[in-house]
């Protein structure tokens, strides 16, 4: 009797876990045939939707039958921070999933990790409804991977009108992508000087220099370190995100259009652009004379370049400060004399005869698809929890939480952040920015002097203050010399082909560059030109010569 | 009772029974393997069904079924990607360094760590031995920049202190493949050394005596005894090494690769993994796949090749 009841146990217990294990592919499976359906779903939408008639359905009553919405967020892996389940995203199920009859659901997305994060979800058909990335080429490869549905404008007027209202400029303008509606947008009122590179001035001091405002002060300044046994200029590695050569841009280029619409790219390196040559043939320069850190392409992210800097070894560091940065707490538990300055902020510094030219942002912030997968009810959805995130009451709540909890409003109307309240609604290290990013891209008062004022307490460390005068100062001075990309408005179909093994090339190339004898610059970069050509950036730069030449360029007015 | 029924079964081992019998008579057992088979099919073997990607113009938003079939064309374009020859060469150069300097390590290490006679003293080498395998790459990586960067890092630091100059261990491309290959065998040798020590348990106290008695030293009985006892498992070990002379560790290479020393640190894996990150997922299958075909390829020629020598090869 014992005997059957054991085995009785062990084959339920068997088929039990096989059942599961199979449930679990089951379930895989379903997920694929959804997201292939989709592929074809998404068409007949994009067909209907334009030719729509402008009739939908109002649901301000709310849904009458609940809605899953599923709004991304950025996990940038913050201590103590629940990025899909606290204080904020309950706020927002209770104020705007209750009111609608929708289950608001996060999702989180690694900062570090997003592309490939999207891409697993958008082949496993479990990508939230909004599918966005802060630049265009990278947005642009989710539409050409077919994940994202045709937009109507009509129906985002119709569901969240004020946030259309404020937008539909810009989405007019660049949100089209060959000829498909294919992105909305947050708002971007951008603010340059929370870029800054530090300098240790007490070294300035201490060599009895200025801090320099120029590139020939500074190579004077480290070559005066160098002579004092003092540290050297710290470099980052550049892998990503190229805007290295603004600085080295001749002003015949700069004014050229076609010549920027052809060579700015945030994703691919512009190597055999003559303001990389410039840009290389400098830094070769610096490195040679000993005034560039020797390993610097060992400084391959953030933290390295701050260890340089806090330990001593560097003299300079570029961040995007904020009140939170240890940085300099940490470089004077270090050296208790230290001082720091701003060397340069986004302006760069600039060698004779050029100009400070810097990455201008374009007026929108973050880029928004709408999921293929995604049904009419829950797009609504999302436009109508864009509409009920714009109105300014929901967005200060977002951006500063609880008065009287985290922040406190001053005798002029700015809100100050209470630093170090730990209670229950306390906001993310960044200021909850990831939840608030679908809308507006910076907290804005509409008044300069007003966001300045705000921004000193946000971004500075206490008692620095004086770091974000010097920073806004320089980003004052050199307001006009902002470049904005030119934006293809079809799909740069050999920058996706490329772009790794540029990258990977570029790396390579730039490195080699800069260490190698100033005797072999023009050999080596000549051969290395040639061989990024060949990687593949000239099919790159035909292809888009033939996009400028059939006009479908949007030129910055 | 079931166990009353089987008995009789046996006693008459003559008479034949087909499967139905024994799956009825061990249901208990099949039943328990089905869990691992179920496992084994669906995460080993239906995971080939995506190497059709390899055959797409993979789009992941459209699924397999949604995506353009384009024949051979992806691998048209990874042969002739400009990368393909240099990362074949990588994988199979840094393969095949490791195969002349790390294979051989373990085999003289257990042949070594056989003739000490003090426990203790043998028991602490061997587990010193073995912690090296229980790092990861990453964290060997980021020890090896501390310990070898020119400048900073500390071996270069008491080579300048000595009045030498720096070395470039990690940051000229020579360099760099001579270091990669040293700390190849300091992370592998000790825990290789496991299976040899077992062989060499294996051998037949008997051997050594007659070889003694025939006047054989220990080096000789180490050479003439030892060395042949164990020669199945070098062979067997040898083979599985060569089945991996395409593969090769990926995150070692990453781990110890720079911007700077550049000439040997694209290989296949490498490769795979840059075009995987940027979403290009049909060439990166097809390079996986080439390089699958290939280590099978080269594990069924060396297991041919052992037996036709007079091994047992290990299919």
């Amino acid at each position: 009797m014992q005997n059957t009841w054991k085995k009785a146990a062990a084959l339920l217990m068997a088929a039990a876990m096989s059942t599961t294990l199979l449930a679990g592919c089951g379930g895989s499976g379903d997920s694929t045939a959804t997201s292939t359906s989709t592929g074809t779903d998404s068409s007949a939408t994009s067909e209907t939707s334009t030719e729509s008639t402008g009739s939908y359905t109002d649901y301000s009553a709310g849904f009458p039958e609940r809605v899953t919405l599923q709004i991304p967020v950025y996990d940038r892996g913050f201590e103590n921070w629940d990025v899909t389940n606290n204080y904020y995203t309950q706020w927002v199920q209770q104020e705007f999933g209750e009111k609608y009859n929708v289950d608001v659901q996060f999702v989180a997305i690694s900062r570090t990790n997003e592309v490939t994060d999207y891409m697993q979800m958008i082949a496993a058909g479990t990508a939230p409804d909004i599918i966005m990335h802060y630049d265009m080429p990278q947005a642009v490869a989710y539409y050409d991977q077919g994940a994202l549905q045709t937009i109507d404008y009509d129906e985002v007027a119709f569901y969240a009108p004020t946030y259309w209202e404020k937008m539909k400029d810009t989405i007019e303008t660049y949100g089209t992508v060959n000829d498909d509606k294919a992105f909305i947008f947050a708002e971007r009122d951008p603010i340059y000087y929370n870029y800054v590179t530090l300098i240790r001035k007490d070294w300035c001091d201490q060599v009895g220099m200025a801090v320099p405002t120029t590139w020939e002060e500074l190579n004077a300044v480290a070559d005066a370190w160098k002579e004092a046994g003092l540290g050297t200029i710290n470099h980052e590695l550049i892998t990503k995100s190229f805007t290295y050569f603004y600085p080295w841009i001749e002003a015949d280029s700069a004014a050229n259009q076609e010549e920027l619409a052809l060579y700015l790219d945030l994703n691919v390196a512009p190597f055999t652009w003559s303001a990389t040559e410039n840009y290389l043939r400098a830094m070769n320069e610096q490195y040679n004379n000993g005034e560039l850190d020797p390993n610097f392409y060992l400084t391959t992210d953030d933290t390295m370049e701050k260890s340089k800097f806090v330990s001593g070894e560097c003299g300079t560091y570029s961040f995007y400060i904020s009140n939170g940065t240890d940085a300099i707490s940490s470089l004077l538990a270090n050296f208790p004399d230290a001082e720091v300055a701003v060397l340069n902020s986004t302006p760069p510094i600039v060698a004779d005869g050029y100009t400070p030219y810097y990455y201008e942002y374009p007026s929108y912030g973050m880029i928004m698809g709408i999921n293929a997968d995604s049904t009419d009810e829950e797009r609504a959805a999302v436009y109508m929890y864009l509409e009920w995130l714009s109105q300014p009451e929901n967005l200060t709540f977002m951006q500063y939480g609880v008065e009287g909890e985290t922040y406190t409003v001053n005798e002029n109307g700015i809100n100050a952040l209470v630093t170090d309240y730990t209670g229950e609604s306390a906001l993310s290290q960044n200021q909850n920015k990831d939840y608030w990013c679908l809308v507006v891209e910076s907290i804005s008062y509409g008044d300069e002097a007003k966001d300045l004022e705000s921004n000193k307490l946000t971004l500075a460390p206490a008692g620095y203050e004086d770091l974000i005068q010097q920073s806004y100062d320089m980003c004052k001075a050199n307001e006009s010399n902002g470049l904005i990309s030119p934006i293809f408005t079809s799909v740069v179909e050999s920058s996706s082909d490329y772009t790794a093994d540029l990258t990977s090339l570029w790396q390579e190339a730039y490195v080699a560059c800069i260490t190698c004898a100033p005797e072999e610059f023009d050999s080596l970069y000549a051969e290395y030109s040639q061989e990024y050509l060949d990687a593949g950036y000239q099919e790159i730069l035909d292809e888009k010569q033939a996009l400028i030449d059939a006009g479908s360029v949007i030129y910055p007015q | 009772m079931p166990f009353a029924k089987s008995k009789p079964a046996e006693a008459l081992p003559l008479q034949k029974k087909g499967a139905l019998f024994y799956f009825k008579r061990d249901w208990q057992l099949y039943a328990l393997m089905l869990l691992p088979m179920v496992f084994i099919i669906v995460f080993k073997y239906l995971a080939y069904t995506g190497l059709s990607v390899s055959f797409l113009d993979y789009k992941v938003a459209r699924g397999y079924a949604g995506s353009e079939f384009v024949g051979l064309e992806i691998f048209e374009k990874v042969f002739n990607h400009r990368d393909f020859g240099k990362a074949v060469f990588n994988t199979l150069l840094l393969n095949i360094l490791d195969l002349i300097f790390s294979f051989p390590m373990p085999i003289i290490l257990a042949l070594m760590l056989n003739e000490i006679r003090v426990k203790w003293f043998k028991r602490t080498t061997q587990t010193l031995l073995y912690l090296p395998h229980f790092l990861s790459w990453v964290v060997i990586g980021a020890t090896a920049y501390q310990m070898f960067t020119t400048g900073t890092g500390i071996i270069n630091v008491l080579i300048t202190n000595a009045g030498g100059s720096d070395i470039p261990f990690l940051q000229e491309d020579g360099w760099w493949l001579f270091t990669y290959v040293v700390i190849g065998i300091w992370q592998t040798m000790g825990w290789g050394t496991i299976i040899y020590l077992a062989a060499i348990t294996n051998v037949n106290a008997e051997l050594y005596e007659a070889a003694k008695v025939d006047g054989a030293n220990r080096w000789q009985q180490c050479l003439h005894v030892t060395l042949p006892c164990i020669r199945s498992t070098i062979v067997v070990m040898l083979i599985m090494q060569l089945g991996k002379l395409m593969g090769g560790s990926f995150e070692r290479v990453l781990a110890l690769s720079n911007a700077k020393a550049t000439e040997f640190t694209t290989t296949i894996p490498v490769l795979v993994y840059r075009w995987f990150q940027s979403n290009k997922f049909s060439e990166s299958t097809a390079l996986g796949l080439f390089q699958s075909v290939i280590g099978l390829i080269l594990v069924l020629v060396s297991d041919r090749v052992a037996k036709k020598l007079g091994e047992g090869g290990l299919l």
